[in-house]
């Protein structure tokens, strides 16, 4: 336990916090500059989602922008529901009663959690927007990952 | 073997002198006063990031620390976040809440132990929280595997200074008004 009188004299800025706010500062500064500035930002080619369930990941969806095309693995024919316009694509994740719905702009090339219900805030849907290869949104209650595919990720099919 | 258990009766002895009912009674009521503010804090919505919090209960937790001590403090933190995951039923956050509380909470015991009062209250305070999140975020990479997540983490630290300040102040401020005999309830 502290001093009474260490607790009651304390003040709300002492001369040493200088030490232990440049310590915060700098750490902040450095964690900037390796994942944020230092980062490369790839390209938005394609968007890979995948499920958890039984403790076994695996991917589900997945979308690539340029060809315009769409994969669902099989067994998730039925729980995944895609509605397509010109520029949007809209992806329908059944869980029983609960869903999630990814809206991707084809045009923007973007992919954001518009809708689901899941936890009591809807965490995932508060997530920015997928706009590089390195984003991702998470809903933890439903399992699902949605991946900003990006340029670096890209295998060519070789012979 | 048969020293062993007397050391550790002798040991445990000891530990259960320390509490007075006088204490354990203060204990609870900071405890409780916690979980509401946590159960509470969890109806609001998140800041700026998805699950990001202020981090309110943490003045308890602080505050139990000042004036009580570190194993007070500790106990009151597990607790805190067992009850308050259990009732909120946010279960599946306890695996990253938990293990980002002790710690954050063992380096409020390192800094209180070796620089109070030669730093502040609102300094540790910010550590603490900074730590905290960089904590949770680790451990929450780790668990689900999404390596991606790291580009949330010197927002996280942006977001642990300003909760940590808001949480300091607000211990500065009870240590300052409350009365005295709150104050010494730790002492005894």
């Amino acid at each position: 336990m502290t001093k009474f009188d260490d607790i009651k004299k304390s003040k709300f800025f002492e001369k040493a916090d200088v030490f232990v706010y440049a310590f915060v500062l700098l750490l902040i500064v450095v964690l900037f500059s390796v994942f944020i500035w230092g980062a490369s930002e790839e390209t938005l080619t394609g968007i890979s989602v995948s499920a958890t369930e039984n403790g076994n990941a695996a991917v589900i969806f997945t979308y690539e922008f340029e060809g315009d095309k769409i994969t669902i693995a099989s067994g998730w024919e039925e729980r995944i529901v895609v509605t397509e316009t010109v520029d949007e694509l809209e992806v329908k994740f059944l869980f029983g009663d609960e869903y999630n719905l990814l809206t991707i702009s084809k045009k923007e090339k973007t992919a954001v959690m518009t809708e689901a219900t899941c936890s009591f805030h809807h965490d995932c849907t508060k997530f920015p927007p997928i706009t590089n290869g390195s984003d991702v949104i998470i809903c933890i209650p439903h399992g699902l990952t949605v991946y900003g595919v990006g340029d670096a990720d890209y295998q060519p099919n070789v012979g | 073997m048969a020293l062993a258990t007397r050391t550790t009766s002798r040991m445990w002895g000891k530990f259960m002198k320390s509490f007075s009912a006088r204490k354990m009674a203060y204990l609870g009521v900071l405890t409780a006063m916690a979980l509401v503010t946590f159960a509470i804090e969890n109806l609001l919505p998140p800041l700026f990031l998805p699950s990001a919090k202020m981090g309110l209960s943490n003045i308890f937790g602080l505050f139990t620390l000042l004036v009580f001590g570190w194993w007070e403090a500790l106990v009151l933190v597990i607790l805190r976040t067992v009850l308050g995951c259990l009732i909120t039923g946010s279960l599946s956050t306890l695996m990253y809440s938990l293990p980002a509380g002790i710690i954050a909470m063992a380096v409020s015991i390192l800094l209180v132990k070796t620089f109070f009062p030669r730093v502040s209250v609102v300094s540790v305070s910010v550590v603490a929280a900074v730590i905290h999140n960089l904590v949770q975020n680790a451990i929450f990479i780790m668990v689900s595997g999404t390596k991606q997540m790291i580009f949330y983490t010197p927002y996280l630290a942006i977001i642990g200074v300003l909760s940590g300040v808001i949480v300091g102040t607000a211990v500065y401020l009870i240590i300052r008004y409350a009365p005295n005999s709150l104050l010494r309830a730790g002492q005894e």
